[in-house]
């Protein structure tokens, strides 16, 4: 398979002896979509930040398969803008940087900046302008470098939903022309949609290495199995103390939620709640990236 | 395609000046400079104006008019390549807020990491204020022609510019590596609030460093400064290179090393930033 990044043995010490990634081995083809989970301070933006050459790794290497330096593209957490600078030069930077010429990189700043909504702002200084909008400017930027790889940090912070759903469907499409993304966030409802590889860091350590549908998978696997219940009447609090007694967990009443931990299983469970109420609908709980998250953290 | 290694080694040599990358960098000084007018107005109308009119024809109204002491008999030429060698030494401390502003707001990182190579961002870094100075010189210059003062030959002229033009690259590239050691933009400011004052005074821009008292003459001594104004007063009066411009050229060739291996070893961000 061709690998276009792969990254072995990684380590990062910070002085005196913080360490902030420990032995990372992954491998990244063309047309990847990388959901980059984890708590505050797991690693995720040091991770981001070695493989986009900005921080040297303690040990180990990542090498990537690209046609030059400008062929990665990176959007920090940090503000990164030039305050001399307006919007459109901002954003040209990105082009320029790439190797495209003064036309290209206005045309090209002009289809980002469009992509992201923030044309009318073109001539504006970024310091005047919003949060939210200096990332749209960061983001714009790296679309205009026309990259194969790009490292997103955090990069839907500030965006509003219909921003935030407009520039993951850019990313998806990126991804289905072979280029690589690797995006960082904690909006995991978000990246549930899109991504279709998970790297889960915990403490420093990459956990979980895993296509989407295998890490939900797994998950639903384990012995927690949950339904979502809807019906008409009453449970009644002795039929609620019964299913307790029996093994399930009651995380909600109306609709019912339930969860079953031990032997009891779908039947008994439609068995006993058809004994007080009538039901209208069932169906298995889906263990979305979220929960699945929840639950290994 | 390119197997690019992200190790803890610096960077590679191969990638570390382009044209291109650097006509890039120039781009973007030029852009940055553009949209601050007023310091615009300052360097090429203001400065170069009111230096000769105002400080330089008072001082000079009462000056001895003694080529003994001065090397010419008209203060105001006398002073002229201390004025031009102050306009290089302002690129000192313009390299170190553009720098310390790139490095603190992840640009310096962006720059070098998508393949800006180490030289090529210095180098179009220290361009524009070399250019910036000698306009500046250019400006005066027509000031002091106006004012009636022998400017000599043409040829002093541009012998001095090319002296000034390798002063400006010695003050950019210590203002490189001195902006490293800033951890903040206080200490910045301190440093160079500081260090700019004692220098300025204590070069022989003003005044001849033979007629000062001994402990000014000492102070001097270890004044970059001051080996820059002598080497432009001898090129712009005398017409030849004196030691001090090949000792500050060679100093500058051994700053532009130190300052291109340090940058190829540094980190970007995180708590190194």
């Amino acid at each position: 398979m061709d690998h276009r990044v792969k990254i072995q043995g990684l380590s990062k010490v910070y002085e005196p002896q913080k360490v902030a990634l420990d032995n990372i081995n992954a491998k990244l083809s063309p047309g990847t979509l990388v959901g980059l989970i984890g708590a505050n301070g797991a690693g995720k933006s040091t991770l981001i930040h070695i493989i986009a050459g900005v921080l040297r790794p303690t040990k180990g290497i990542v090498q990537l398969q690209i046609k030059a330096p400008s062929s990665l593209a990176w959007v920090s957490q940090i503000t990164t803008l030039d305050w001399y600078l307006n919007v459109l030069n901002n954003v040209r930077l990105g082009a320029r940087l790439s190797g495209f010429n003064l036309r290209e990189s206005y045309q090209l700043a002009y289809q980002a900046m469009e992509l992201l909504n923030i044309t009318e702002l073109k001539h504006e200084d970024v310091e005047v302008i919003s949060g939210g909008q200096q990332r749209r400017v960061q983001i714009a930027r790296a679309i205009a470098q026309q990259a194969d790889i790009l490292l997103l940090d955090e990069p839907t912070i500030g965006l509003d939903y219909k921003a935030c759903i407009h520039f993951m469907d850019y990313i998806r499409a990126l991804t289905r022309q072979g280029k690589i993304v690797i995006i960082s966030s904690h909006d995991l409802m978000l990246l549930e949609k899109y991504i279709d590889h998970v790297w889960f860091l915990n403490n420093g350590m990459l956990e979980l290495n895993q296509p989407l549908e295998q890490f939900l998978a797994q998950s639903k696997q384990q012995e927690a199995r949950e339904f979502v219940v809807h019906y008409q009447g009453e449970l009644g609090e002795e039929l609620l103390a019964t299913l307790q007694n029996q093994g399930a967990q009651i995380l909600q009443k109306n609709p019912l939620e339930v969860k079953l931990v031990s032997n009891l299983d779908t039947n008994e469970l439609i068995s006993m709640l058809l004994t007080k109420v009538r039901i209208q609908a069932i169906q298995p709980k889906v263990m979305g990236l979220a929960q699945v998250y929840k639950e290994t953290n | 395609m390119e197997n690019l290694l992200r190790e803890n080694r610096g960077l590679a040599w191969k990638q570390i000046l382009s044209l291109r990358q650097y006509s890039t960098i120039v781009e973007y000084e030029f852009l940055a400079l553009w949209q601050t007018k007023v310091q615009l107005f300052n360097s090429l109308v203001w400065l170069p104006i009111l230096n000769p009119l105002l400080f330089g024809a008072g001082i000079g109204s009462f000056a001895p008019k003694n080529s003994d002491i001065f090397g010419t008999t008209h203060y105001l030429a006398f002073i002229f390549p201390g004025m031009v060698g102050l306009g290089f030494f302002r690129t000192f401390y313009q390299v170190i807020y553009r720098l310390t502003m790139d490095r603190r707001y992840g640009l310096q990182g962006l720059k070098i990491g998508t393949g800006v190579g180490v030289l090529s961002y210095i180098l179009g870094n220290i361009t524009l204020p070399s250019i910036m100075a000698v306009l500046q010189a250019l400006v005066t210059m027509v000031v002091l022609i106006m004012l009636s003062t022998p400017i000599g030959s043409i040829s002093n002229v541009v012998l001095m510019l090319g002296v000034g033009i390798i002063s400006t690259w010695f003050w950019s590239v210590l203002a490189i590596l001195i902006s490293f050691s800033f951890k903040n933009y206080t200490q910045r400011d301190m440093f160079i609030s500081l260090a700019t004052l004692p220098l300025t005074l204590s070069s022989p821009a003003f005044y001849p460093l033979e007629n000062a008292p001994k402990y000014l003459q000492i102070l001097s001594l270890f004044n970059p400064l001051t080996y820059n104004i002598v080497a432009l007063r001898e090129a712009f009066l005398y017409g030849k290179f004196s030691n001090a411009f090949l000792f500050t050229a060679l100093l500058t060739l051994l700053l532009l090393v130190w300052a291109t291996a340090l940058i190829s070893k540094k980190e970007f961000v995180g708590s190194h930033a």
